[in-house]
């Protein structure tokens, strides 16, 4: 770890990781992942997550304001055959009927017509077609950016989302410090003492408004 | 002059057994060490160390001490597909693809025994075989859950023509809190259970509502299925000094024993506090002594979900897992014993034997209709609200901390002398005496 890095982060216990990152490509496993991010943050661990928020992240609950959250959604969506899906099917037909609805006679109709056929695409063409490659195209993307992160330095890599397994792995691959797992068990730490008085975080209240904005990585 | 007969030997297919603290592990260690005091050669097939402490996360090693050193003991493989969570440790494919991977491993589990420790089942056999060809065995005894011991227990018995025995510790396909078929209609489990059973020597049940149910639903097994109930064990629960809950000190309303998700936690609370709100036994707390959940990793989740983090329940006190040395000391410091239990009428739950040798008043907190009321029934000491609406738990509650306040020496000696009829021994006996029977006759019925 950097000496910049080690100031931001409070002194822990011996045995106790200074520094978890999350991967997380879907957003299942957001509350665990809270709770987790909650009770190392308030033992002084410093945590950061990778999230890949551009794509079916809509309802997701928001992260727990202690955890540095680095976006991945811009360079998702800037994927040409992804850009060129939602513009053809989705932006571009929604803009020209926004712009006839009330100069048009039947422009409403067909704009709420769109939109549903829009959904429909979405779910059956869209999701269809794009989730199984979608991890896969999300660690090219997160492993030409994660350099930020010095993940060598890092003492955890935890990455409870199935999807994030391919990054996950080959971050192993490439750094031989850090432990990565699946498991967001910290168990282990629970006996260490609370440094930071945080509060638990519940995302039926808060908003993601109410926490630090996410970073593009 | 005659040589000895040789001892007869016993192959106990036993998952959970020491140094697990599942909660089941006392019957399999009590038969173990039964069987082996009684001069059967026992060898136990357990599950391995590594899931006990990376999965499950805890483990009892002083229990460990108690299993009678005759007895061998082996661990047959159980593939860690499922819980291995050491990325590093995954191979290229499972890293690159883990979807692909994680259909290729169901794919590959398709013809094998429906259940999730299908592998370690399948290792045991192995084993099973391996050891039988080395010495023969007499008689196989398994004990679920996990069931694939069962299905181990049938394999061995078609490959080898021993006879078997199966002991429901708990049940398979009756699901216990909703009283309804844990299965669809046509799932593997019912065709795997209907040949398990059929073929077995013995069935073993922990109540009788457990026997009938699975005598109704399988006749043909019917009249070999048998009851042996569960008990108490004098070596973990040393003689509870009598009650000395004087006015001067608060009561100790007690749960000793892991608390889960499936039990009636709110009621327990509610009417604890509505028996505070109403000024019963003032001062008093309810005092939990276990662990939370049978996993490490859910304690977290359930310490906030049964409100133990909130730091204005100070009455309600988690002690934490205790360990069979202080177990005396747990008991000895409550006033009144609460017992808590999910389901009904086929939950028995093994605590409520140690809860009666203790002699202390026992609250029920549990739907009515428990298949323990049978045994509570005869308790002197025992306070049945009837029900789970908090104002009847309050009423039980406070009635029961009345009568350890009274501290009766004749009732206490008499609820003491009713539970101490049910050590676990006691309920082994008549097993083992029918299990020599059979593996002297081959398992001819």
């Amino acid at each position: 770890m950097s000496s910049t890095e080690s100031t931001d982060t409070l002194e822990t216990t011996a045995g106790l990781p200074e520094r978890v990152v999350i991967l997380l490509f879907g957003n299942g496993a957001i509350k665990r992942t809270n709770d987790y991010a909650y009770q190392m943050a308030r033992r002084g661990v410093k945590v950061q997550a990778v999230v890949a928020d551009g794509q079916g992240w809509r309802r997701a609950p928001a992260l727990h304001p202690s955890v540095e959250v680095y976006s991945l959604a811009k360079p998702e969506n800037r994927q040409p055959l992804l850009w060129l899906y939602e513009s053809v099917i989705e932006r571009a037909p929604a803009a020209v009927l926004r712009r006839l609805d009330g100069r048009v006679p039947g422009a409403g109709l067909a704009r709420r017509a769109h939109r549903k056929a829009a959904g429909f695409c979405r779910r059956n063409l869209f999701w269809k077609l794009y989730r199984p490659v979608r991890h896969q195209a999300l660690r090219a993307i997160a492993l030409r950016r994660i350099g930020r992160l010095d993940i060598g330095a890092a003492d955890h890599v935890v990455c409870p989302d199935p999807a994030a397994v391919p990054l996950a792995w080959s971050l192993a691959k490439r750094h031989a410090r850090p432990v990565v797992t699946r498991a967001l068990h910290y168990g282990p730490y629970k006996d260490h003492p609370v440094v930071l008085p945080l509060e638990p975080w519940d995302p039926d209240t808060h908003r993601k408004e109410d926490r630090p904005p996410y970073l593009p990585l | 002059m005659t040589a000895e007969p040789p001892p007869l030997r016993l192959l106990y297919l036993a998952f959970y057994f020491p140094p697990s603290r599942a909660s089941g592990v006392y019957r399999a260690r009590a038969t173990a060490n039964y069987f082996a005091e009684a001069g059967w050669d026992v060898t136990v097939a357990r599950v391995p160390q590594w899931f006990l402490t990376d999965v499950v996360g805890s483990t009892d090693d002083g229990l460990l001490d108690t299993v009678d050193p005759r007895i061998a003991t082996v661990s047959p493989a159980l593939d860690d597909f499922m819980w291995e969570t050491d990325v590093r440790a995954f191979g290229s494919f499972r890293g690159n693809f883990p979807f692909l991977a994680a259909r290729w491993h169901k794919w590959l589990q398709r013809f094998k025994f429906p259940d999730r420790y299908a592998s370690w089942g399948e290792s045991a056999v192995a084993e099973g075989l391996r050891l039988h060809a080395e010495r023969p065995f007499d008689l196989i005894v398994a004990t679920g859950n996990p069931f694939s011991a069962f299905g181990a227990a049938y394999e061995l018995g078609r490959r080898t023509g021993l006879p078997y025995i199966v002991d429901y510790r708990d049940s398979w396909t009756l699901d216990l809190f909703t009283n309804e078929d844990a299965f669809p209609k046509g799932d593997k489990a019912w065709r795997w259970e209907k040949r398990i059973l059929e073929n077995a020597a013995e069935a073993l049940f922990v109540n009788e509502a457990l026997r009938e149910w699975h005598a109704a639903r399988y006749p043909r097994a019917a009249e070999r299925m048998h009851v042996m109930l569960n008990g108490w064990d004098p070596d973990v629960l040393p003689r509870i000094p009598e009650s000395t809950a004087d006015e001067s000190r608060p009561l100790s309303y007690a749960y000793i024993g892991t608390l889960t998700a499936n039990q009636p936690v709110d009621a327990l609370f509610a009417g604890f506090r509505a028996m505070a709100g109403a000024g019963s036994h003032p001062g008093s707390t309810l005092d939990l002594y276990g662990h939370l959940g049978f996993f490490a990793k859910y304690e977290s989740r359930m310490r906030a979900d049964i409100g133990l983090d909130d730091e204005a329940e100070d009455r309600v006190r988690h002690h934490g897992p205790v360990s069979k040395a202080e177990i005396g000391d747990a008991y000895a410091a409550s006033d009144v014993l609460v017992f808590l239990v999910g389901g009904s009428k086929y939950v028995t739950s093994g605590k409520i034997f140690e809860y009666m040798a203790t002699g202390k008043p026992i609250v029920s907190v549990h739907e009515p209709g428990s298949a323990a009321e049978e045994l509570l029934r005869d308790y002197p000491l025992w306070f049945n609200p009837g029900s789970l609406d908090p104002g009847a738990v309050a009423a039980a509650m406070a009635e029961a901390g009345d009568a350890a306040r009274k501290a009766d020496p004749d009732l206490a000696e008499r609820a003491r002398e009713y539970g101490a009829g049910f050590t676990r021994y006691r309920a082994i006996e008549a097993f083992e005496r029918r299990a020599r029977a059979i593996a002297q006759n081959g398992g001819e019925r």
